[in-house]
């Protein structure tokens, strides 16, 4: 009974400016869908436009066969069975919890709608706050009342909007671990708007990151990670540095701190490298020769940064550095961690 | 919201929406508008007398003579005023000169008011007396220092007197009189002297003159005599008291006392003329007179009305015989006068 | 207590993309709101316009001759004074009840709010008769010392000054309420570091605590002002020559409002300077409330002569601003008893009036106030045309109506005067409506709206069961505010009420003017007992802390 909620070119202009500029992504059933980006490249009005609170210049959304919005059709939010859950909560400040809960199933008898709200609520962990109002209610709290109130009413698909990040960091685990699993057990196809990459890997099944309208590289959290393919899209998943490199006679693209393989469709000359902390080990022998800058301890790894040719990137290591700053220290890049694109 | 507010207008004043239709019959019926100076209770039970008496209703309204003035010229043309009501002959002439009052005849009215109080074409007619007379402290003044309007030019009266505004109308049409009894330069003459006996600057009504001769602040002040009146009948002792200190001269020599009017006339463009003449003609029968004055404590125009509570104990009094008509010509090179004595 | 809000629609993170969302956005629902804006603007930009481009007549130049300096500086004899006596008053009683502890304080806190509820032109009756030289404190000096009136000096209640004494005394709550939730909200983790640092409670007042509030202050002061400027009853029953009373003038005495409408120009540049204070400098007071977090306050407990001190200067202001005028009155009510004036059909007009007024303003107030929740950009405008209208005097928009039926074949009669009125009211007053309204929806994120859609609700519900129970009780006090304010006005009722037609203000006036203060006494008791409701849910609404503006 679940479908796909699928977005075909879609475009939304203010002015001459595209904030959505033809996006396709699918959202697929049991599937969470991240949408992960900077503020301002437009996930939120791509959200709206899904869940139909605004109408898109060009483009399509459908929910498996049935056109939602399309050339000239325009089916409205109200009808579209698909559930919201906003950043600041959006509760009925003048509704209970339960009343919240209840509001989007009028069309079930009283009794039993009470029993399927109070049922909700049960199950996201407020079995004994029922009657209290939401200024009664802490943020995370009313973050599962907004939750248990979208999925009350079966919807056909749910869209969330940057959902944790009113949060108190200390509850955001806890109210997203309840949250996810409130959702992934209904099974519907779900979006999240994020700006946070770690939330986006560790909730989802599928990211999409977005850059100015567009959706620049869609795919698993892994494979994202690990293949990007522009450095806009590496640097959307974690922390990067930046260097450069030239071609050399043997084919491989040296670089400040040692030679990389380049990418194997580009004929390119120069390049630029984007390269992830974990990706630079300072080692014993056989590496780069660099300035060791500095060492800091971030707790659960040292981060170090190194200078060579005027060039500075930051790595991380799981030991204590022995060096100490100003030191010549010996690097070495992991090929793995190092993204090797064409300069313009 | 327009079309409600119409409804709602109607219902508020009849006479807007329904009180235009007139119906020329011999014995006069329907609705009359009565434009009034005047804010006295007295006056209402006048108007139901009226009504009672011949049937036809009485609209009034009561405001400044200034802005009754400004509405009927506002309202032009379609003006639903039947009858104006004002004090001061300088007053009434300001409306006659407008345009806004039109002549009439009758017998009734001509009999009943001496010639000297009406507009010799008949376009207002005095209804009430009242005398513009000096108020003074006995402890302090003789009433031969205070006895003559000229009396208060004196240079002995230095520092004594204290004095409403030059721009009042009835400092205006006293000051008219003067210039017709004693020509231009000598009522200037008049203005400079007593402005230089001034014991402080022009200020509050002509009740506030009396309270400050009796509290000491002053010795001599012109008043309209029902200002006293109202005083020493009032029901507060403390009021009483403030009037028992101080004693009223009613100039006798040359034209001796100034006597203005509150006067009436008829709408240039009333739409009820008849049933507006059968009102004026009301208000010089005895009922009529006695309740225009019972209140205002002025004196009845028609021979032979008893006099309202508190009026006889006042002297008998020489009245001016200038004509009214006078005050109203007069009154811009009145004005001059006063200004160039520094009189505000 | 009518305090205009600004509406600040910027969200988006670039100005020109946020330009064109809101041009983008214009929508068929805008149209009611762009009808209201231009009437709203009608009579102000119809003074401006006449006053500009008509009224330089014979009139005028007589005005500019003789009366103009006397107008101006009788205005700004009141507006110093005024803002002279209220920084005296207002900003240390704020002060004392905000920080220290003494004996009445609690009730002090809301007494002295309690002048809002009566009018200028009737705290002028009450003073023209307490102070006037046969009132009883005149008289009591002259009981006590054997002088007369000539011989010593006493000051002028019908003057400049007395005017301001009796503007101050009525308006210094706006600037009391202003200091008082600055004071309260802003300075407290600072007055603590002060007095860490060993500042005494002087240096903590004059160095910390003034300096912080400087803005609030200034805000409130500005509505004050604004006030003060457009007031006409008091000015012209104490016979000060004020603009406003000028602006009158030229239309009741020289029959040319639009020689009016130039003079009025000075008052609308006025008006308008005060407004951009306000708005600007409430901007700067919030923007500092809000980034210091609210502590609860520990006060300072006083004794023996310091909290004596304290509460008699409390007490002294108090009955300054309410209790002696409003007593007075009552005395004089009482005296007059016989011949207590008819009230029953001027009370019926006035509430008749006020219910139509306030309902009209309501219903654009309620417009300009959801739509700029909406983040319609024609809000954005119609809030300020609608502050402006609030800013400007009563007699300056009833000229620009005036002069409006001038060119349009309209006469003033019964259902024009009527329309034209209610109009001039909706222009002066939907600013003093919209202010509780967006307090109530500041509540409601827009994304309520989208939350309710996504459930299922269509139009019509999300009006019912969304938008009316969150507006509802900001707009009750929207609506008791309206009332109240249609009900006090006095300058425009005066000028456009139709035939036949007294309001329970406008016959207050009358009989005062009239010379019969004793009978204007009860009309005018009526009319506080009236403003004395909003008022009382004003403070109770301070006091519970569940408003707007989050004062205390």
């Amino acid at each position: 009974m679940t479908e796909a909620i699928i977005a075909k070119g879609l475009v939304r202009r203010y002015g001459d400016i595209s904030v959505v500029d033809g996006v396709d992504l699918e959202l697929e059933p049991g599937t969470v869908t991240a949408l992960l980006g900077p503020s301002g490249a437009g996930k939120s009005t791509l959200l709206r436009l899904i869940a139909g609170l605004e109408t898109s210049d060009a483009g399509s959304v459908q929910r498996g066969d049935a056109v939602l919005s399309g050339p000239g059709q325009m089916i409205p939010a109200e009808r579209r069975r698909i559930g919201l859950i906003f950043q600041d909560f959006a509760l009925f400040p003048h509704l209970s919890a339960l009343e919240n809960v209840r509001f989007g199933l009028s069309d079930i008898a009283r009794a039993e709608g009470d029993a399927l709200a109070a049922d909700w609520l049960v199950r996201v962990g407020l079995a004994d706050r029922l009657q209290s109002y939401p200024h009664q209610l802490s943020g995370g709290e009313q973050q599962r009342v907004a939750i248990a109130r979208a999925l009350a009413p079966q919807p056909v698909a749910i869209l969330m909007d940057e959902p944790f990040s009113g949060l108190d960091p200390s509850l955001r685990q806890d109210v997203r671990e309840a949250a996810m699993g409130a959702i992934r057990g209904v099974g519907i196809p779900a979006l999240i708007v994020s700006h946070d990459a770690v939330e986006a890997m560790m909730v989802a099944d599928k990211i999409a990151i977005m850059h100015n309208g567009k959706i620049i590289q869609a795919g698993s959290p892994e494979a994202l990670y690990t293949a990007p393919t522009s450095a806009l899209a590496a640097a959307a998943l974690g922390p990067v540095s930046e260097t450069h490199g030239k071609l050399n006679g043997r084919g491989l693209v040296e670089t400040p701190f040692g030679a990389l393989s380049p990418p194997t469709t580009s004929s390119s000359n120069v390049y630029r490298i984007i390269v992830r902390p974990e990706a630079v080990e300072i080692s014993d022998a056989n590496g780069t020769s660099a300035t060791l800058r500095s060492v800091r301890s971030l707790g659960h790894v040292y981060q170090f940064v190194v200078e060579a040719d005027g060039t500075r990137i930051t790595g991380w290591a799981g030991h204590p550095v022995t060096a100490t700053p100003g030191d010549a220290v010996s690097v070495r890049l992991d090929e793995t961690g190092c993204f090797v694109f064409p300069a313009e | 919201m327009r079309g409600f507010l119409a409804i709602l207008g109607c219902s508020l004043t009849l006479t807007a929406c329904g009180g235009g239709e007139t119906e020329t019959r011999s014995e006069p019926t329907g609705t009359i508008n009565v434009y009034s100076a005047r804010h006295y209770d007295s006056d209402r039970q006048m108007y139901d007398m009226f009504e009672d008496e011949t049937g036809i209703r009485v609209r009034f309204r009561e405001v400044s003579s200034n802005q009754l003035f400004e509405t009927m010229k506002a309202e032009g043309d379609a003006s639903p005023a039947d009858v104006v009501i004002a004090a001061d002959a300088g007053t009434l002439w300001k409306f006659q000169d407008a345009g806004l009052l039109r002549p009439v005849e009758s017998e009734v009215l001509s009999a009943a008011i001496p010639e000297k109080f009406r507009e010799p074409d008949g376009h207002w007619f005095g209804l009430a007396k009242r005398a513009r007379i000096i108020v003074y402290d006995p402890e302090r003044l003789s009433k031969e220092q205070v006895g003559e309007y000229g009396s208060l030019a004196d240079g002995s009266l230095d520092g004594e007197l204290c004095m409403r505004s030059s721009s009042n109308i009835y400092n205006l049409s006293l000051m008219s009189e003067l210039i017709e009894r004693w020509g231009e330069d000598e009522a200037g003459e008049w203005a400079k002297n007593v402005k230089a006996n001034f014991s402080r600057d022009p200020r509050g009504g002509d009740t506030t003159q009396i309270e400050s001769i009796a509290a000491g602040e002053c010795a001599a002040a012109l008043i309209n005599h029902y200002y006293w009146v109202r005083m020493a009948t009032s029901r507060s002792e403390d009021r009483r008291a403030l009037a028992e200190a101080t004693a009223l001269a009613f100039p006798e020599t040359g034209d001796g006392t100034h006597v203005n009017i509150t006067g009436a006339g008829i709408a240039a463009n009333a739409p009820n003329v008849e049933a507006a003449m059968a009102f004026l003609e009301f208000l010089v029968t005895q009922d009529g007179q006695e309740l225009l004055v019972s209140e205002t404590k002025e004196f009845p125009m028609v021979e032979g009305v008893p006099l309202p509570d508190g009026l006889d104990e006042l002297p008998d009094f020489i009245e001016s015989a200038v004509a009214l008509t006078k005050l109203g010509e007069n009154q811009a090179t009145a004005q001059t006068l006063y200004d160039r004595a520094d009189w505000n | 207590m009518i305090v205009p809000t600004g509406t600040d629609i910027s969200t988006t993170n670039t100005a020109e993309l946020h330009r064109r969302r809101l041009l983008a956005s214009l929508k068929v629902g805008d149209v009611p709101v762009l009808v209201a804006t231009a009437l709203v603007g009608l009579p102000l930009i119809t003074t401006v316009l006449t006053g500009i481009f008509v009224g330089g007549g014979p009139v005028w130049e007589h005005i500019t001759e003789t009366f103009f300096w006397t107008y101006l500086s009788g205005s700004l004899t009141v507006l110093i004074g005024v803002a002279v006596m209220i920084l005296a008053t207002a900003v240390p009683t704020a002060w004392l009840v905000t920080v220290y502890d003494f004996p009445g304080r609690a009730w002090f806190s809301w007494l002295l709010i309690l002048p809002l509820a009566a009018p200028g032109y009737v705290v002028a009756f009450s003073y023209a008769d307490l102070l006037g030289v046969v009132g009883p404190i005149q008289t009591a000096i002259r009981d006590a010392t054997g002088l007369a009136a000539r011989d010593y000096w006493f000051p002028d209640i019908r003057s400049g000054w007395g005017c301001a004494f009796v503007l101050a005394a009525a308006l210094y709550p706006y600037v009391y309420l202003s200091a008082r939730a600055a004071f309260t909200t802003q300075s407290i983790c600072t007055l603590e570091a002060a007095q860490s640092l060993g500042a005494s409670s002087w240096q903590r007042f004059t160095r910390v605590a003034l300096p912080g509030a400087r803005p609030a202050i200034a805000a409130g002061l500005a509505l004050a002002l604004m006030e003060a400027a457009a007031d006409y009853g008091a000015a012209d029953f104490l016979g000060v020559q004020t603009l406003t009373v000028g602006v009158f003038r030229a239309w009741s005495s020289f029959s040319d409002p639009a020689a009016g409408a130039r003079l009025a120009l000075i008052l609308v540049a006025l008006a308008l300077t005060l407004l951009w204070i306000e708005r600007t400098r409430r901007g700067e007071a919030g923007y500092q409330a809000s980034s210091i977090r609210w502590r609860v306050l520990r006060r300072e407990r006083l004794t023996g002569r310091r909290a004596l001190a304290a509460a008699g200067f409390c007490g002294l202001v108090f009955t300054w601003g309410f209790a002696a005028p409003v007593l007075r009155l009552i005395w004089l009510a009482v005296e007059a008893r016989a011949s207590t004036p008819p009230l029953i059909e001027p009370l019926v007009n006035s509430f008749l009036l006020a219910s139509l007024g306030a309902t009209a303003a309501f219903v654009t107030a309620l417009a300009f106030a959801v739509g700029a929740h909406r983040k319609r950009p024609i809000a954005t405008l119609a809030t300020w045309i609608a502050a402006g209208g609030y800013a400007t005097p009563g007699a300056v928009l009833a000229l620009g109506g005036l002069y409006a039926l001038e060119i349009l074949p309209f006469a003033l009669t019964g259902v024009v005067a009527l329309f034209v009125l209610v109009l001039v009211y909706v222009s002066r007053f939907t600013a003093a409506g919209t202010g509780p309204m967006e307090a109530a929806l500041e509540r409601a994120p827009p994304s309520l709206n989208a939350a309710a859609r996504s459930l299922g609700a269509a139009p019509m519900r999300r009006l019912r069961d969304v938008d009316l129970p969150i507006i509802l009780p900001g707009a009750a006090a929207a609506a008791l505010v309206l009332f109240v304010e249609t009900l006090k006005e006095l300058p425009a009722t005066l000028m456009l009420r139709p035939s036949n037609f007294d309001t329970l203000a406008v016959r207050a006036y009358a009989y005062a003017s009239d010379e019969r203060l004793e009978t204007a006494a009860l009309p005018s008791l009526v009319i506080v007992l009236c403003g004395l409701l909003p008022v009382i849910l004003l403070s109770w609404r301070l006091s519970t802390g569940r408003v707007g503006g989050g004062s205390e």
